[in-house]
């Protein structure tokens, strides 16, 4: 997987940590055009891209389709609606564990200069 | 060395030098999330970031769909609400976000 610089950036900078920490895990999608998505979250890209494997697609009409894989573009995604047993804090801090964080994010400097003042 | 991280990160987290800061005051209580769509959210803010993307627990969603009588051409707003216990909301579809006192 040849992530980019920016693709990296955004999974370790902003909530898609959270996303890519539910891989492997059942989950609901529902998306801008008012489909519901249920599937197993095989992968999660650093712009929240994902990839549901069994998936059952619900229209707005009621009207289901099933696919084993299904791509779901991040931007028609609305909400994703998370494992009840989950505690998003600890999955996130997991997640951050897990993965290798090459660029270890700084404190901004104007956090340093409140803090000397 | 370990306090001195501790400090900063505690005074960090009460700084409010842009707008997003007083987002963070309100983590882990009840904030009201306008969204577009005519949809409305109220729940516990877990987390959020630069994108508004946001977690919520103990959600309340309210869609408002207008129709308009027939006969009397009258707009009626017809109001449906469910609960999510667990919510991750893209931020595209954010409007606003307001803290816990206004949430009513």
């Amino acid at each position: 997987m040849a992530a980019s610089g920016q693709e990296k950036f955004y999974a370790q900078n902003t909530l898609v940590v959270l996303l890519i920490a539910m891989e492997n895990e059942r989950i609901k999608v529902e998306t801008k055009n008012e489909s519901l998505i249920q599937g197993k979250l095989m992968n999660c890209d650093g712009y929240g891209n994902l990839t549901l494997s069994k998936a059952t697609v619900t229209n707005s009409c009621g009207k289901t389709l099933r696919t084993d894989e299904l791509h779901v573009k991040a931007s028609s995604v609305r909400y994703v609606h998370l494992p009840n047993k989950v505690n998003p804090i600890e999955a996130i801090q997991q997640q951050f564990a897990k993965s290798k964080r090459i660029n270890t994010p700084k404190m901004p400097p104007k956090y340093k200069k409140t803090v000397q003042s | 060395m370990a306090d001195e991280d501790d400090q900063q990160q505690s005074a960090a987290n009460q700084a409010v030098e842009e707008p997003l800061d007083l987002i963070r005051l309100s983590l882990d209580e009840r904030v009201y999330v306008k969204m577009r769509n005519e949809r409305e959210l109220r729940g516990r803010l877990h987390a959020y970031d630069q994108h508004l993307n946001m977690v919520l627990g103990e959600v309340e969603e309210t869609v408002t769909a207008v129709e308009i009588d027939e006969e009397t051409y009258e707009e009626i707003y017809k109001q449906t609400k469910r609960t999510i216990p667990m919510l991750f909301v893209r931020g595209d579809g954010v409007i606003l976000v307001s803290p816990p006192l206004r949430a009513g």
